[in-house]
């Protein structure tokens, strides 16, 4: 599929006029670029939720995004409809993330802070190898892919953009998720206590909230928004592998430096803006100088802002405040 | 010494409560009782236990051995979430507020367990989880009014003055509906005019049924709030009873001044 990058044509062949038509080509490639960047924001986000409330890096996220696409795919292989698989698959990517949180986490949170941080990195890393092994024996190495129709490859024009119905709904998933993260967050019980573990696990003991339901409930919504991410990835080029989630976190750990460790808006405008730099530099510049730029992006601002664009060095906890 | 078949009221109690971090004895076979319903204050130096003694109570730290009941319940070995389930509230000496959330959510945090709504019903916006969490910010406003600093609701608590944010930590303590409230030098930092302010709350909370227990330099103030004073040093208990007999028992006065001024 094109949306992802790739270079396209314009549609319209009646304009003439050169200048236009690179205009629209640029248009038409950032729209292309937002929309990518919004599900790079998705998986970032369930990433830095998860660092927020419970200060490690889980490194078992990308298996969690790739078992979702894998479980979506066999789903839809056994007969399924997509949206029931996609939706299965979802909830049961928040599964799989409870069970890293109380397999590789729970029993560690007795340490101190900085054994934990480092014997979390090698926990989530071996939940990772597992899971990723597992979809290796289970797709016997292989890449696969959604049968012909899964999804109806429909186009519209939007303000002159082409856009597909896939576009359009990764965009509307996208933005009902993040709606329902501000929502959580900030306006119910829940994420309250979530913001107060995040601030002070010690201090919300004493308040009678047990920090474990709250770990739980943060790694259910994150492996949920890898879950989406996954499924929707999966479903744009059509290439799903075992292997398929760690080039996604090699970019969430680029938006997060960028966004800011832990900031909500700074990781979504992070991830908007790397899509379409990511976008540009595919259509624009010769193969394989992407990455570089894109690095030299993130040194350039760890040089420049090393709180990232909208970071706070002195306070990294992004639920702890209002949005 | 308290005995438990002479218990009538409710009340939390310490029987022989000790705690050693390895060959240190940090407190040693203290007994102490605080009643629903009055005020009783816990002084002592610097060392002497007192914040241990708080800390052993609410489960931060494991009691060496000893027993902890609030009430006929034991909560000797219970995490700290529970025991703060089981109505045992805490102030902290250096306050612990979440300083970017509002004031109001501060106070409603408080309230956490005594919601009804499950997280689910929460997160789909069912209209019973509207009402309660409607319910619950009418609560958390009457109370920041009991204790006027209603006019900072929307403010974000790490914002206010010192003070205030004394306030709230007391407003959030009271949200809880605590049985027992521990004070961990609750107006320290504060003038007179201040304490004499908080002291009144204090007071209120104590007419309504709490137990306070509290942790005070402030002679003058533990004089004016406490009906029964613990006195600490070193780690064991070395005087209990009204404020006036304690404050002049020969045992504190060395704790606090030394030999010298106690034999004189």
């Amino acid at each position: 599929m094109w949306i992802f990058g790739g270079r396209s044509a314009p549609g319209d062949p009646s304009e003439t006029c050169v200048g236009r038509i690179v205009a629209w080509m640029i248009a038409q490639q950032i729209l292309n670029g937002l929309i990518t960047g919004s599900v790079y924001a998705l998986f970032a986000l369930g990433f830095t939720l998860v660092f927020s409330v419970n200060r490690v890096l889980n490194l078992a996220h990308g298996a969690v995004f790739m078992s979702a696409a894998l479980l979506s795919y066999y789903l839809v292989m056994i007969g399924t409809p997509f949206v029931i698989a996609a939706a299965v698959a979802t909830v049961v990517a928040g599964g799989i993330s409870m069970v890293v949180e109380f397999v590789a986490l729970r029993r560690l949170r007795r340490f101190s802070p900085h054994v934990m941080e480092f014997a979390a990195l090698v926990t989530t890393l071996g939940a990772d190898i597992v899971l990723v092994s597992l979809a290796h024996k289970l797709t016997a190495a292989q890449t696969v892919r959604f049968p012909f129709g899964t999804f109806p490859n429909q186009f519209f024009l939007l303000f002159g953009l082409r856009i597909s119905l896939l576009q359009i709904i990764i965009v509307l998933s996208v933005a009902c998720m993040l709606s329902f993260l501000v929502f959580y967050l900030y306006r119910t019980s829940a994420g309250l206590r979530l913001r107060a573990v995040a601030s002070s696990d010690r201090a919300s003991l004493l308040l009678g909230i047990n920090p474990n339901a709250v770990y739980a409930q943060t790694f259910f919504i994150s492996g949920i928004m890898a879950g989406i991410a996954g499924v929707l990835i999966a479903l744009s080029f059509n290439s799903i592998n075992a292997h398929m989630g760690e080039s996604y976190m090699l970019k969430t750990f680029v938006i997060i430096v960028l966004g800011g460790l832990g900031s909500v808006p700074g990781c979504v405008l992070a991830a908007l803006f790397f899509g379409v730099a990511q976008t540009l530099c595919v259509a624009y510049l010769p193969p394989g100088s992407a990455d570089i730029i894109l690095y030299a992006l993130l040194f350039g601002m760890l040089l420049v802002r090393p709180a990232g664009l909208m970071g706070n060095a002195a306070n990294i906890s992004v639920v702890g405040r209002n949005a | 010494m308290p005995n438990r078949k002479e218990v009538t009221v409710s009340e939390l109690r310490l029987d022989a409560v000790s705690k050693s971090f390895g060959g240190l004895h940090a407190v040693s076979n203290i007994d102490l009782v605080a009643p629903q319903g009055s005020i009783t204050g816990l002084i002592g130096p610097n060392g002497a236990g007192k914040t241990t003694i708080i800390n052993l109570i609410t489960g931060t730290l494991r009691i060496s051995s000893g027993r902890v009941f609030l009430d006929d319940v034991e909560l000797t070995t219970a995490e700290p979430d529970v025991i703060a389930r089981r109505g045992v509230s805490r102030t902290f000496q250096n306050i612990r507020l979440l300083p970017e959330a509002s004031v109001l959510d501060n106070v409603i945090i408080g309230f956490h367990r005594h919601e009804r709504s499950s997280v689910v019903a929460g997160l789909l916006g069912l209209p019973s989880s509207l009402r309660e969490t409607r319910a619950l910010r009418q609560r958390g406003m009457e109370i920041l009014k009991r204790f006027r600093i209603e006019r900072f609701a929307d403010a974000a608590a790490g914002s206010l003055a010192y003070g205030h944010q004394r306030r709230v930590e007391m407003a959030r303590a009271v949200a809880a509906q605590p049985r027992i409230l521990l004070l961990d030098e609750p107006v320290a930092g504060m003038n007179d005019v201040e304490a004499d302010e908080l002291g009144d709350l204090y007071e209120e909370l104590a007419a309504s049924g709490i137990g306070l227990l509290m942790i005070e330099h402030n002679v003058r103030f533990v004089t004016r709030m406490c009906t029964r004073i613990y006195a600490m040093a070193s780690g064991k208990m070395i005087a209990a009873g009204p404020p006036g007999e304690v404050l002049k028992d020969p045992n504190v006065i060395a704790a606090y001044l030394g030999d010298r001024y106690a034999k004189g």
